[in-house]
């Protein structure tokens, strides 16, 4: 229990889902467009050995995702979002599930937005088994074998949070499931770049987190159809 | 890279001896014949004065080839928390990842699932697998951590140790050797069902199987290492006191 809540309070620090949101039309909405940079000597990437399944998995150590920057300083996998806003566009429809792909025992994408009440699509495309294992303090814990004879498993993820998402198999292995409670988040490309559209003119709050960089919050003042930039530096 | 295996390997092996620096063996042995003994028996066999009241049965110390895979912060850790703490990773600071066994439910038929514990009896009878559709599930979703021959020495399980000789499993708790009696004998076939079915922390949150209780609240650290000292070095070393 004593544990729990300091995941809780780690969480509740580390994260703020928007209050009660409202979907509505937005017409001649802003954008925020920008880039999440890290300022000073870029760390050495962590190599991760790889350590059985050989044949399936490869050989020798792969780059870890937990920080990736780019050249000119960009951090790729940072969530990009506006912590409170309340109103604003539907959260997307499409036809496709937000999808976790496992395949040379790898988990791509490495940060998956999955809109609250979402089912997720996960796939096995290795010849080996893996198992999902998520940490969280509001979803219920998954802890799911998925062997290879089993293409597709489906579950659903309701509450806006963030979730760790391990394999036990392959102990290299690791994604997140941002769960979000409304459409203005964004992951941060290669170059550490983001978009946000269709923003309701106003000022808010810009969020971003990272996985091992922590996260940083400042203020973004959005005009209608014009694109508000701005550049989030972590150090 | 044999570096960084061989010192893995190292230090898992030297997570055993974590209970001798760090418990008292007389203190160990007080507070087993008080508390422990009830379940576990007072020579480890698992038979005490309350074993038929869970399911599973309670631990067999007194079973080495198994208990030896355990590393003292292991026995530790669901000594003190609890073992549901431990497989749900609520300890606080824990240097060990546990790993719970997962869920099978979403790929296994219930009839394969009877069929894999028929293959289970099968390996502790020393009978060939019954169904060759259902061995080659059992290569496929059970050998990466319970062996291809069902010992619980998988390739996850035993990383660059060398089985079969006594290994303490890079996973914790180490996976379930089929053909150790003393350990198989503990669970009954509706356990062995919902275990596969839901996964441990399923059989246990959903279906209401036992599990070992937290005793931090009653026992010291000292307390707490000084009898998972006691566990190891009598019941599994076998020292003679």
């Amino acid at each position: 229990m004593m544990l729990l809540v300091i995941v809780g309070i780690f969480l509740a620090t580390a994260w703020h889902p928007g209050m009660a949101y409202e979907a509505m039309e937005v017409q001649n909405g802003g954008r925020v467009t920008g880039m999440v940079k890290f300022v000073g000597t870029a760390p050495a990437i962590e190599q991760l050995p790889i350590t059985r399944d050989e044949t399936v998995c490869g050989t020798g150590s792969r780059p870890s995702d937990a920080l990736v920057i780019s050249a000119n300083g960009g951090v790729q996998y940072a969530v990009v979002s506006l912590a409170n806003i309340t109103k604003g566009k539907p959260q997307p429809s499409t036809p496709d599930n937000p999808r976790l792909v496992q395949e040379k025992c790898w988990f791509t994408p490495h940060v998956l937005l999955v809109p609250a009440g979402s089912t997720v699509d996960l796939f096995n495309h290795d010849k080996v088994m893996h198992n999902i294992h998520t940490t969280s303090a509001k979803n219920p814990v998954i802890n799911k074998a998925h062997p290879s004879f089993r293409k597709r498993l489906r579950f659903s993820l309701n509450e806006p949070e963030v979730v760790k998402v391990r394999c036990d198999m392959h102990a290299w292995m690791s994604a997140w499931f941002v769960v979000t409670d409304h459409p203005y988040y964004a992951v941060t490309d290669a170059q550490g770049a983001f978009t946000l559209t269709d923003i309701p003119p106003g000022t808010y709050t810009l969020q971003v987190w990272h996985e091992t960089l922590g996260q940083q919050t400042q203020e973004v003042t959005v005009r209608a159809t014009s694109d508000a930039k701005t550049v989030v530096e972590f150090k | 890279m044999i570096t960084l295996a061989l010192l893995c390997g190292i230090a898992v092996v030297s997570e055993a001896g974590e209970s001798q620096q760090k418990g008292d063996l007389a203190v160990g042995k007080n507070v087993y014949m008080e508390i422990c003994f009830s379940c576990h028996g007072m020579t480890g066999d698992g038979k005490g004065p309350s074993w038929l009241n869970t399911t599973p049965r309670p631990q067999v110390f007194a079973n080495p080839a198994y208990m030896s895979r355990f590393s003292d912060r292991y026995l530790y850790e669901v000594v003190k928390y609890g073992k549901l703490a431990v497989m749900k990773g609520e300890v606080p600071n824990s240097p060990l990842e546990a790993v719970a066994m997962p869920s099978f439910g979403d790929v296994l038929e219930d009839d394969q699932i009877r069929k894999l514990i028929e293959l289970e009896h099968a390996l502790l009878n020393g009978q060939e697998p019954p169904d060759p559709e259902i061995k080659a599930i059992f290569d496929e979703a059970c050998a990466a951590c319970h062996g291809k021959g069902g010992r619980g020495d998988g390739e996850r399980a035993t990383s660059k140790q060398p089985p079969p000789k006594s290994f303490v499993s890079e996973i914790q708790p180490p996976p379930a050797d089929y053909t150790n009696a003393a350990l198989m004998h503990r669970f009954s076939d509706e356990f062995r069902f919902w275990l596969i079915k839901e996964g441990r922390l399923g059989a246990t949150e959903k279906q209401g199987f036992d599990t070992m209780k937290p005793y931090g609240h009653i026992l010291s650290d000292q307390e707490v290492w000084s009898v998972v000292r006691y566990i190891r070095e009598v019941f599994i070393n076998g020292q003679k006191q």
